[in-house]
């Protein structure tokens, strides 16, 4: 039980550790986090109650005033202290998300799955310790529990590349108690369904476990029963309908078959919109949305035409003949990983925004070479002065050697810029940004014109372009037109 | 009292009691019989861990049967079963106070009056503070009988008691269950060891294959056996017989030139129980 907690303490650092806490996500990773507190309290309520015939202890304390039901009660109230440790570990680590500029809304009852997990645990170790003709049964149950871990972990979902799961195996995503990680599926999935479901199944395992003990058939006892075993069908029925909606069908095709029906796979995102923008986010990454619009607004509002919006796509499967069509600004999955590095990706995504409001190409239109072109500084002075320390960023770029793609691993839409273009965007930005905008949103026909020089937009402002003191090497790839 | 009515049990194809009734009043009833006989089968059908699969079974005028009779049942009786163990690591006063809260002895002070006097009763009081798992074979049967006692139920129910002890700590054992039996609580010691009835029963029941042969005082069991036993030159055949310390022969049964003897209990039982497998082969 010792080794458990310090595995589950470790895995709460190594998850608390890796970058933004949301609290959708956190909700959800808790109870996986505990698994190894699960998998002892398994072990030693299956011990605890094969214990009495080990012992031969057990007929004489069948001869007591409390007899074995009481005995029954008794060791399933004993998970009281395994429960009791993950609630304080579950707590500790909220408090320390909660330390760490925590985004969205705690799910109580994914929170509550943790602690409940380890009740189920130990007394379905209980109950299966208690086969006492059947030795083996708690390993041969441990086994198959674990095996059903692995089939339902999200990690080898989204990794696969062949067909979608089957219905069956995503069904099992929902029934093991605890996941590591979070499709969408698990933070689409009716949580306080999913609770009752697990509560009521405590329940009927109880209820079993006291039948075993006196295969009483009286009628309370068999009121109790059907009722728990009824909540348990309705609650498991209840979520099986909610994931056959069309929201959480086309949220799991979408990490399994990248090239889904565009407008269906957005169907399981939920979607704002400002100004006439469009950000749409898959339920976790919600708090990002304002990150978003900050960062795309001024393209939007220099070509409304052009810049349609911001949409979600997994950022670790196939792009291959993806198409949303034109206007839309696509972001990954990154947002809560580790290391995110939040400006960075809102400097990219900005400047993403701006390569569509100047006709240059973004999310999974081809890459060409801008370098020369004037449209080039307008992505990189947009996202200069549309997010937190832009032009901090922008200064990096400037003094990034060779031709400009990404920022910090980042891409910056499909165009490639030369070195000279952040340094005018970096000289522009020290103009007032009303004046500036004002110029690039007259200008916008000029702008989007690939003959457009980055000296025709220099000497707009008044200003010179700066030697950048690099050679212009061009790349293989066609110019933009 | 314990009042047993046509009790039959099963295993698959055994028939471990078959159609029993008897009555057992205060006091020290031994329930005798050969290995298989069905004693124990009897001893856990009264301690309610077993059902029997026809038959009545009432002790103190409650019903075995239903979980809240049995509940009450329990609450009057101490079990001593044939074979039992201990939890690994507590100590002999440790264990008997966590016994005495399954019994519902709620009160703290009771409960440890109560597991002093059980300990005192089987002379046990030095070992209080002993891990349940350093202690003998012998003191581990004693603590069973400790914690059978404990509560001071009404109703005794000891089977085979003293079993895998040496003869001086079965004739200590006797003095314990005898002290018990002086007290007026209601003792079925379950035994296959004729020196376990002499001296401390006041009844004797003896089965074998599952049927009831005999109840009565031990006399009565000695009487059976009255003009049956023998002392003789040489082995008769057809009859039971042993050899004597003076070279003589001991023989139950029809005997021809043999001097008659005084009967005693070990002789009754012999003859009850040939007698017993005689009819099981006719």
């Amino acid at each position: 039980m010792v080794l458990a907690v310090f595995a589950s303490v470790w895995f709460g650092v190594v998850g608390l550790g890796k970058g933004a806490v949301v609290w959708q996500t956190l909700s959800v990773e808790l109870s996986g986090w505990l698994l190894p507190l699960a998998i002892a309290s398994y072990l030693l309520g299956s011990t605890s109650s094969s214990s009495e015939w080990r012992q031969q202890t057990e007929e004489f304390l069948d001869s007591l005033p409390n007899g074995r039901q009481a005995r029954i009660l008794g060791r399933v109230m004993a998970a009281a202290a395994p429960v009791g440790y993950s609630v304080i570990l579950v707590t500790a680590w909220m408090l320390i998300g909660a330390r760490n500029n925590p985004a969205g809304e705690i799910i109580w009852s994914e929170v509550a799955v943790g602690p409940l997990s380890i009740a189920i645990a130990w007394t379905i170790g209980s109950l299966v310790g208690g086969f006492r003709r059947f030795r083996s049964a708690p390993s041969l149950f441990l086994v198959m529990y674990l095996f059903l871990q692995l089939l339902a972990s999200p990690d080898i979902e989204i990794g696969a590349s062949g067909p979608s799961q089957s219905d069956a195996g995503r069904l099992l995503m929902w029934l093991p108690p605890s996941s590591f990680e979070s499709p969408f599926e698990i933070l689409l999935r009716p949580s306080a369904q999913r609770l009752m479901y697990l509560v009521a199944v405590l329940v009927a395992v109880v209820l079993w476990m006291m039948w075993r003990a006196d295969r009483s058939t009286s009628k309370r006892r068999w009121l109790v029963a059907a009722t728990s075993v009824a909540m348990a069908t309705v609650f498991v029925l209840g979520y099986v309908v909610a994931s056959a909606t069309p929201t959480v069908n086309w949220a799991a095709q979408s990490l399994d078959r990248p090239r889904a029906d565009w407008t269906k796979l957005t169907l399981a995102q939920r979607c704002t919109n400002t100004d006439g923008i469009a950000l749409c986010a898959y339920p976790t990454f919600e708090p990002w949305i304002h990150v978003w619009n900050g960062a795309i607004t001024r393209a939007a509002r220099l070509a409304p035409e052009r810049v349609k919006g911001v949409a979600q796509r997994p950022s670790n499967t196939s792009f291959d003949g993806f198409d949303p069509g034109p206007g839309w600004v696509i972001t990954g999955f990154s947002w809560d990983k580790p290391n995110a590095d939040e400006p960075v990706r809102a400097f990219a995504l900005a400047a993403s925004a701006g390569n569509l409001a100047v006709g240059l190409p973004a999310g999974y239109q081809a890459n060409c070479d801008a370098h020369g072109q004037g449209r080039s500084v307008v992505p990189l002075w947009l996202a200069a002065t549309s997010v937190d320390n832009g032009v901090m960023l922008l200064r990096q770029l400037a003094e990034q050697a060779g031709p400009i793609t990404s920022i910090g691993g980042v891409g910056l839409g499909n165009a490639i810029f030369g070195p000279d273009a952040p340094n005018l965007a970096l000289d522009i930005s020290e103009q007032p940004t009303t004046e500036v905008e004002s110029v690039f949103s007259s200008r916008l026909s000029q702008l989007t014109d690939a003959r457009t020089t980055i000296e025709d937009v220099a000497s707009w402002f008044g200003i010179s372009v700066r030697d950048s003191g690099q050679p212009l090497v061009p790349s293989d790839l066609p110019t933009c037109g | 009292m314990i009042v047993v009515t046509t009790v039959t049990k099963t295993y698959s194809d055994v028939t471990a009691l078959d159609d029993v009734s008897l009555q057992v009043g205060p006091g020290i009833t031994v329930l005798l019989g050969p290995n298989g006989a069905g004693k124990t089968s009897l001893i856990r059908c009264l301690a309610t861990v077993m059902r029997p699969d026809r038959g009545g079974i009432e002790i103190g005028s409650i019903r075995v049967g239903a979980e809240s009779d049995n509940r009450a049942i329990r609450s009057r009786l101490g079990y001593m079963p044939q074979a039992t163990g201990y939890p690994n690591g507590i100590s002999v006063s440790k264990h008997l106070d966590r016994i005495g809260v399954l019994k519902g002895i709620v009160e703290d002070d009771e409960r440890a009056k109560a597991v002093a006097a059980s300990l005192r009763a089987v002379d046990l009081e030095e070992q209080a503070d002993r891990r349940v798992n350093r202690l003998s074979g012998g003191m581990q049967r004693r603590l069973a009988l400790a914690q059978a006692l404990m509560g001071s139920p009404k109703i005794l129910l000891l089977d085979e008691p003293t079993a895998g002890l040496d003869p001086e700590q079965r004739a200590t054992f006797r003095s314990f269950i005898g002290a018990i039996g002086a007290a007026g609580a209601t003792v079925l010691v379950s035994t296959h060891q004729l020196e376990d009835v002499l001296g401390i029963s006041g009844e004797v029941v003896v089965i074998a294959n599952g049927r009831l042969l005999f109840q009565g005082p031990p006399r009565s069991l000695a009487e059976l056996a009255r003009g049956q036993v023998w002392i003789t030159g040489h082995p008769a055949p057809g009859s039971i017989s042993w050899p004597m310390p003076d070279g003589r022969v001991r023989a139950l049964g029809e005997v021809q030139g043999g001097e008659p003897v005084e009967p005693t209990v070990e002789d009754g039982y012999l003859l009850l129980m040939k007698r017993n497998s005689a009819n099981a082969y006719a």
